[in-house]
């Protein structure tokens, strides 16, 4: 779906926890996620500190959205 | 030939009988001789016996893929086979994934043979095709029969030394390599023939099949945040509580949009995930861990983006076929497109 939006020209981030996956597909923007269950969460922290874990990921992500790029990239190190 | 040949089985959690995604988590384990699916391969493979199964929950060998192999080659090592048979897959994503990576790590590792079996649309295809055997499956395990037949007869030749002829010959998934061979007819009478063929309405087959790649130029950056509408879309199942439009949990072959509107925090009441290929208890707990509404709202609110699209998108990516996504894909982006979303920040499980 991620390569569809952008093949429409609209920047997609995809954030998924299967990189290889992404990447054999052809997806541009590709940002690791913090696992299968919870790609943008993580239940081992407390609340509080799961969603500042939480924004710091969707930070990278919108960062990714704002980077100019010729081909796959893999964003956002920040697990 | 030998009637003993020993091989060691890999299945995931699932056909160990160890339980569904709500045990992916598992580590590795060991159970002595065949177990599930080993049992079918066990009574079709004539010259050997399955020494010993080994298996992993499919969360642990896609997330900790280096701990796992090690793991698992440690223990596969230790039951001393002569073939590694892994699967069938079948169209589960990161069950085909383990089995590639088992299979390519006994070859390269142990420098003994292995061959799994796994459906075409299989992740696991496009990335070990090219390093090992993978014989084509059915989409789900209704279809077990079909995919061990092949499967055996290929890990029979494989055992016994046998010279692996081309793909459509042994019936494996094209590695993607192209083999000199001698021809007692010159290119030229070849192409006529060819062209006779055509022209006949035969079929013809290309001595030459050019892979197709299909990449998407990426678009330009957003260039202002601040003033930018951002849409949420996921394939991981997250749906208004109940599952109003009753959205399949998997092979699927729609997607739903809902309103956020008024909705500034997922929560277990609201929101159910149904996704039918992780275990969604902790998406359940806090949808936001999937769809990240909450976080979205607060940097809405603080100004740093210009706004999230009141409506998100979802569908459940579990053996989905690749047409069908794709197909997804079209049709939500035009409604994206119309709606003047500048981009998209999508989830996967």
């Amino acid at each position: 779906m991620s390569k569809e939006f952008e093949r429409l020209g609209i920047p997609t981030v995809f954030i998924t926890s299967l990189i290889s996956v992404a990447k054999s597909i052809g997806v541009n923007r590709i940002m690791k996620g913090s696992g299968v269950m919870h790609p943008v969460g993580d239940p081992k922290l407390s609340l509080e500190r799961e969603k500042a874990f939480r924004r710091r990921l969707m930070e990278a992500a919108l960062e990714s959205l704002q980077t100019k790029i010729n081909e796959q990239v893999i964003f956002g190190e920040v697990l | 030939m030998s009637q003993n040949i020993r091989i060691v089985h890999y299945i995931n959690q699932f056909f160990a009988g160890i339980g569904g995604e709500d045990k992916a988590h598992v580590g590795v384990g060991v159970r002595e001789g065949a177990v599930g699916p080993g049992r079918l391969i066990e009574q079709k493979f004539s010259q050997g016996r399955i020494v010993g199964t080994v298996f992993c929950g499919d969360n642990y060998a896609t997330e900790n893929p280096l701990d796992a192999m090690n793991e698992i080659i440690e223990a596969i090592q230790n039951l001393e086979p002569d073939i590694v048979i892994a699967g069938p897959a079948f169209n589960a994503g990161r069950y085909g994934m383990a089995c590639g990576m088992v299979c390519e790590a006994v070859v390269e590792r142990l420098g003994l043979p292995a061959v799994t079996a796994m459906h075409i649309e299989n992740p696991g295809v496009e990335l070990y095709r090219s390093k090992i055997y993978i014989v084509p499956a059915g989409a789900s395990a209704a279809t077990m029969a079909d995919a061990v037949n092949p499967m055996v007869e290929l890990a029979a030749k494989l055992a016994a030394g046998t010279k692996i002829g081309p793909a459509d010959v042994e019936g494996y998934i094209p590695q993607g390599f192209r083999k000199n061979a001698i021809s007692t007819q010159n290119a030229a009478e070849r192409a006529v023939d060819m062209l006779l063929q055509k022209l006949k309405g035969e079929q013809v087959k290309t001595e030459l099949p050019i892979p197709v790649l299909d990449r998407v130029v990426p678009p330009e950056p957003i260039l202002d945040l601040k003033s930018a509408t951002i849409a949420l879309v996921t394939e991981g199942g997250i749906v208004p509580a109940g599952n109003p439009d009753h959205l399949e949990v998997g092979r699927s072959t729609r997607w739903a949009k809902y309103s956020l509107v008024g909705i500034v925090d997922l929560v277990e009441k609201s929101h159910d995930a149904i996704h039918g290929g992780y275990d969604c208890f902790y998406a359940n707990k806090d949808p936001d861990r999937v769809l990240p509404v909450d976080v979205m709202r607060e940097f809405e609110a603080e100004g740093y983006i210009g706004k999230l699209h009141e409506t998100y998108y979802v569908t459940c990516g579990m053996a989905s076929y690749v047409a069908n996504c794709k197909r997804f894909g079209q049709e939500i982006g035009k409604e994206l497109i119309e709606a003047k979303v500048d981009a998209v920040i999508a989830t996967g499980t």
